[in-house]
């Protein structure tokens, strides 16, 4: 199979813009992301307020010197904890729930470790909130969510992956781009909806979601869309060079 | 609440749409596997020329009696009549010139439709023939014919004809100075070429290269050391303490023939004087030319080597080798084994080797060199007149860039150049 | 916190290695020189082989492989080739099939077992000693192999640096669950993609036990089959890769086998296979570091080699401390470790390849749709977490009682015989035979 070497180099080149605009339109991009952000929480009933801080550029993107900035959403949060005695049944009934999940034999073996995962973070959770503090083990100013949240980051991921993953694939530039455009649309869907609904469950479940929101809506998770968007890149190239099998 | 939950919803509804390609995929399988494996394809390079005949074969069971008669329709080409049979084809329907006669075409004449003779055909000089050509008997072409795909008996091609697609002859395949052959060359008997030419793959139990038909000789001369409890004494009695060049020095004493140096190693090993599956081997333990690289012996039959050799005139050494650098072997060397070079490698003339010949750089075999069985490497093969490459029918020489040969040269199996095989006067 | 961040830092920086070595696999496959292992003079070096077929209670493929290896195209006269059929202690009808087999054909042999060690490595051992020929082809007793597999799979033997090669196992039974069909995603990237850009890359391509040879010699001298491993054939891979030796992998020497169906049968397999793959990391990891004649990048390669089935525990220890780092560490560096753990977890979906080295497996294979199943696979992710940290248990157990039972001096035993259930499957997409 011939790799297609200037599909690449445009990927490439393509990455490159897109990184520059990146830089010098996150405000505009998360701007716009806001407004969307802001109507689905408002569909939500979600409290929030919008409080304007002065906009960091892309390099404070980079978790290690983090800070809000930019137009910020703050949200209220209730901090929950059980008493420890509802507390020890209820970790005790998790616990019996996932051993029964376990055993029984219906269950793949897949959505078996899922369980036992979800079940870990929830348990942690209840122990650290009932036995250390109510209160999540972060400062008040990180539960403000930003354009740093926002999955702009996660474009110019988008953008490398399909550089070194499908434009040297022999195929049709436009197809490329096509599902480039596609995945990035997505992308910024995806993005908007989880933004609303991690402050949502913030807003009515309270503290006790943390460790569930950080680990189930976090912006690794965005390559289950990843993957599959390539697969469905791939497979249209593959058609295209393959027209007899399996369609 | 309840609006939250509703986007709460959408978004687990957006995280499993990604899966929705694949469950229609397992609901209604369009690619559902497994991968096409053809169980009974087997290894042949004639497969080409097999699979067409194989097609005509059965196109002509299918066609009436009929259609294949002389009722059918006819054309004149170069003065020759042919039978207008529609056959159904690999590629549909075609219209296939048939003759039950020797066909004659004359020079300078031009068809594009597959041709089918039961007797000879001749086909005279600059001729244009874009079908392929099936004949019972013998073809002859002259000069500067074009062709597309050839079958027959034997086959005679003149000189500077040229192919673009496969040459097949169930006995012999003969090809003049300057052709040029673009797909596979293959015989069932022997090939024989007789001057310069251009060629992609060649296969047949006997290709020569510019020798007349005669029985090939087989250059391996050479008389095994016959280990016996006398000569496995002297071993056993000073492997620890003498070099190997002495012990090898009263082995000859003992038997008055020269014994390798390493083959004293490999007797060593199979008595058992070391178990070790790899062991180092130590200066003592190495002949001269050897003293200044890393060497072990594997397995009790392979010896391995680090660094670029040179191995001086009229060597013999036993076992295999394996070099990690570049080997320069001068001429008369004797290997009796087989040889893998991981950098470039020169043989100077009448190198024997008793086994196969594997280089990962480029590979120059010198004059009247034997290799008993195969010569790959992933570079350029350049071998010299007087060699010869291969036994009974087995053997052959393939590199994944191009191979050039002298005149004068003769390989059993098949020739292989990823890049072309050239045939010239001089490499 | 510190400890807890060093331990992190530790595996991310092994899972970035495995992510890496799949995307220099993928960039290979793609861009790099492909070695075509000698195939052109296949059928034209023909060496003397012995088949070892190790077989228990196989009479629902019996007959079918034995089937294959009577119209197999190699010269069978005057014992050059000959086939070792096993019938290791089997209570079906497998004896009688092989014995049915071997009178009607000179060079096929009916080997009954009922003594000794049970196991495969057991049922090769005898086999071994029993075959007289240079080459050893061994072939699991539900594999279906072409008309041309033995010819390609000798030809590379001509090479004297290799001392095994190994060929490619298609699945067969692709379209019996969903199981089968992602196994078939991950067969294909595991042998079209990453098993050959090993070999490109002069790294070490594993034997995978079937569809593949060894020479009589390198076998007999480096030891023979280890009984006492559950992957001989991964030990067998890096024994033969400290004694100088290569492998040669055959891409086009393509054979079918039967995938397992459903989680229960993928379990006994994924744990066989981890504890194995274990076992040699914790016996000759010292040994590979050593060597005087492995390359570096040979080394390394062979160190991930024998580690693959730690990455999901490294996985999974890493998804622990990311949890206490959460409650307990700094926010940046919680966030730091786990998005970076996720995202080198990403890169190593599936068992051996990449989400990338599957879908252009899948171009080179010219396949289509099956590519849609690529995020299906991310189940599989979960379950290897579970299965191979049990089987990392496992094996460290085995390893102390082996270590224990060496310092007193008593002999370790064999495994017993863990294999998973055939059905029979012919070549018709994948239907089962009745």
């Amino acid at each position: 199979m011939e790799p297609v070497v200037t599909h690449m180099v445009i990927g490439l080149f393509f990455s490159f813009i897109m990184a520059i605009f990146l830089v010098f339109n996150a405000e505009w991009i998360w701007g716009i992301q806001k407004e969307v952000v802001q109507a689905l929480l408002t569909f939500a009933n979600v409290e929030f307020q919008i409080e304007k801080l002065p906009f960091n550029d892309l390099r404070n993107g980079i978790p290690a010197f983090y800070k809000p900035g930019g137009d910020v959403f703050n949200v209220p949060i209730k901090y929950m904890s059980l008493s420890p005695v509802l507390a020890i049944l209820s970790i005790a009934v998790l616990s019996l729930f996932g051993f029964f999940s376990y055993r029984l034999k219906s269950v793949p073996l897949p959505f078996k470790v899922l369980i036992l995962f979800l079940l870990t973070l929830v348990i942690s959770t209840i122990l650290y909130t009932t036995f250390v503090s109510p209160i999540p083990p972060h400062a008040i100013g990180r539960l403000a969510i930003d354009w740093q949240f926002s999955g702009i980051i996660i474009w110019l991921l988008l953008v490398v992956i399909f550089t070194f993953s499908i434009f040297p694939v022999k195929g049709p530039l436009w197809v490329k781009f096509m599902w480039l455009g596609l995945a990035l649309s997505y992308s910024f869907i995806w993005n908007s909806v989880r933004l609303s609904v991690v402050l949502g469950s913030l807003y009515y479940l309270g503290s006790s979601v943390f460790l569930l929101t950080h680990y189930l809506t976090g912006i690794y998770i965005d390559f289950i869309y990843i993957v599959g968007f390539y697969s469905l890149a791939l497979a249209h190239l593959a058609r295209i060079e393959t027209s007899e099998v399996g369609w | 609440m309840l609006n939250y939950l509703l986007l709460l919803l959408a978004f687990f509804m957006m995280a499993l749409l990604v899966f929705v390609p694949g469950f229609i995929e397992l609901r209604r399988p369009k690619d559902p596997g497994p991968i096409d494996i053809d169980m009974d394809r087997d290894i042949d390079e004639r497969y080409f020329s097999k699979a067409y005949k194989k097609y005509l074969k059965a196109s002509m069971h299918k066609t009436s009696a009929d259609q294949l008669s002389t009722d059918g329709g006819s054309t004149i080409i170069s003065g020759e009549s042919f039978n207008d049979v529609v056959l159904s084809m690999h590629r549909g329907p075609e219209v296939v010139k048939m003759s039950d006669g020797d066909v004659h075409l004359s020079s300078g004449t031009d068809f594009n439709q597959p041709i089918v003779v039961a007797g000879e055909m001749t086909i005279d000089d600059e001729c244009t023939l874009l079908g392929e050509i099936n004949v019972d008997k013998d073809l002859k072409t002259g000069f500067d014919n074009r062709l597309i795909a050839a079958h027959a008996g034997n086959i005679f091609l003149g000189s500077d004809n040229s192919v673009s697609g496969w040459v097949d002859a169930e006995r012999l395949l003969s090809i003049e100075e300057g052709c040029e052959i673009e797909g596979r060359a293959t015989a069932g008997e022997r090939i024989m070429i007789n001057g310069n030419g251009l060629f992609k793959a060649l296969a047949a139990p006997q290709i020569s290269i510019g020798v007349d038909e005669g029985e090939f000789s087989n250059r391996l001369d050479f008389s095994e050391t016959l280990w016996s409890t006398d000569l496995d004494r002297i071993i056993i009695e000073n492997f620890d303490e003498k070099p190997l060049s002495d012990i090898g020095r009263m082995l000859e004493q003992s038997t008055g023939k020269i014994v390798a140096y390493n083959d004293v190693l490999l007797r060593a090993n199979a008595l058992g004087l070391s178990k070790d599956p790899l062991i180092a081997l130590e200066k003592k333990q190495r002949p001269s030319y050897f003293e200044s690289n890393k060497m072990w012996l594997q397995c009790g039959e392979t010896f391995r080597v680090k660094g670029n050799v040179k191995i001086p005139a009229d060597e013999r050494l036993a076992g295999n080798m394996i070099i990690e650098g570049d080997l320069k072997a001068s001429a008369g060397v004797y290997f009796e084994g087989s040889i893998h070079v991981g950098g470039s490698a020169t043989f100077g003339s009448g190198t024997v080797v008793e086994g196969s010949l594997v280089c990962q750089g480029e590979l120059l075999i010198g004059n009247n060199c034997y290799i008993e069985e195969c010569v790959y490497s992933s570079n350029d093969i350049k071998i010299k007149a007087g060699t010869s490459v291969g036994k009974d029918s087995l053997g052959g020489v393939a590199g994944e860039k191009k191979v050039m040969m002298e005149r004068f040269t003769t390989v059993q199996g098949k020739i292989y150049g990823e890049d072309g095989i050239e045939i010239r006067s001089t490499v | 916190m510190v400890i807890v961040g060093i331990i992190m830092a530790i595996i991310f920086f092994v899972m970035s290695m495995y992510s890496l070595r799949h995307y220099i696999f993928y960039w290979n496959r793609l861009f790099g020189n492909q070695k075509g292992s000698i195939q052109d003079l296949a059928g034209y070096y023909l060496p003397s082989v012995t088949v070892i077929l190790p077989m228990k209670n196989e009479e629902a493929v019996a007959a079918t492989i034995l089937e294959r290896l009577t119209v197999m195209d190699y010269p069978k006269d005057n014992g050059h080739f000959e086939v070792i059929a096993i019938n290791d202690n089997s209570t079906d009808k497998t004896g009688e099939i092989i014995n049915s087999y071997a009178s009607s054909h000179s060079y096929i042999n009916a080997i009954h077992r009922d003594k000794g060690g049970r196991g495969k490595g057991d049922a090769l051992k005898a086999g071994t000693e029993l075959a007289k020929n240079d080459i050893i082809l061994v072939f699991d007793a539900d594999y279906q192999p072409t008309k041309a597999c033995v010819k390609r799979l000798v030809a590379p033997f001509c090479d004297p640096e290799i001392g095994l090669v190994m060929g490619r196992v298609v699945p067969i039974n692709t379209t019996q669950s969903l199981m089968t069909r992602l196994l078939d995603l991950e067969r294909s990237g595991g042998y079209q993609v990453d098993q050959q850009a090993r070999f490109n890359l002069n790294l070490i391509p594993q034997y995978g036990g079937t569809v593949g040879g060894i020479k009589r010699s390198v076998l007999k001298r480096i030891g023979g089959w280890n009984t006492i491993m559950l992957a001989e054939d991964t030990d067998v891979t890096i024994r033969t890769y400290l004694n100088g030796w290569k492998i040669a992998y055959v891409n086009i020497a393509e054979c079918y086998e039967e995938s397992v169906v459903n989680w229960k049968e993928r379990r006994h397999q994924l744990t066989r296979w981890a504890v194995g793959h274990n076992q040699c990391l914790l016996n000759h990891s010292g040994a590979i570091v050593r060597n005087p004649i492995l390359t570096v990048t040979q080394k390394i390669d062979g160190l991930l080699l024998m580690g693959v089935y730690i990455v999901p525990v490294l996985m999974l220890a890493g998804l622990v401390l990311s949890i206490i780092t959460y409650f307990f560490g700094s926010y940046w560096w919680w966030l730091l470790f786990s998005a970076l753990l996720f995202t080198v977890a990403y890169n190593n979906v599936g068992n051996f390849a990449a989400f990338n080295e599957i879908g252009i497996s899948v171009m080179l294979d010219k396949r289509g749709r099956i590519i849609w199943l690529l995020p299906w696979s991310l189940f599989n992710f979960f379950a290897n977490i579970w299965l191979c940290t049990g089987a990392f248990l496992r094996s460290l157990v085995i390893h102390s009682q082996d270590v224990t039972m060496q310092a007193v001096g008593v002999e370790k035993t064999g495994v017993r015989w863990a294999k998973t259930d055939k059905r029979g499957h012919s070549k018709s997409r994948g239907r089962r035979v009745k």
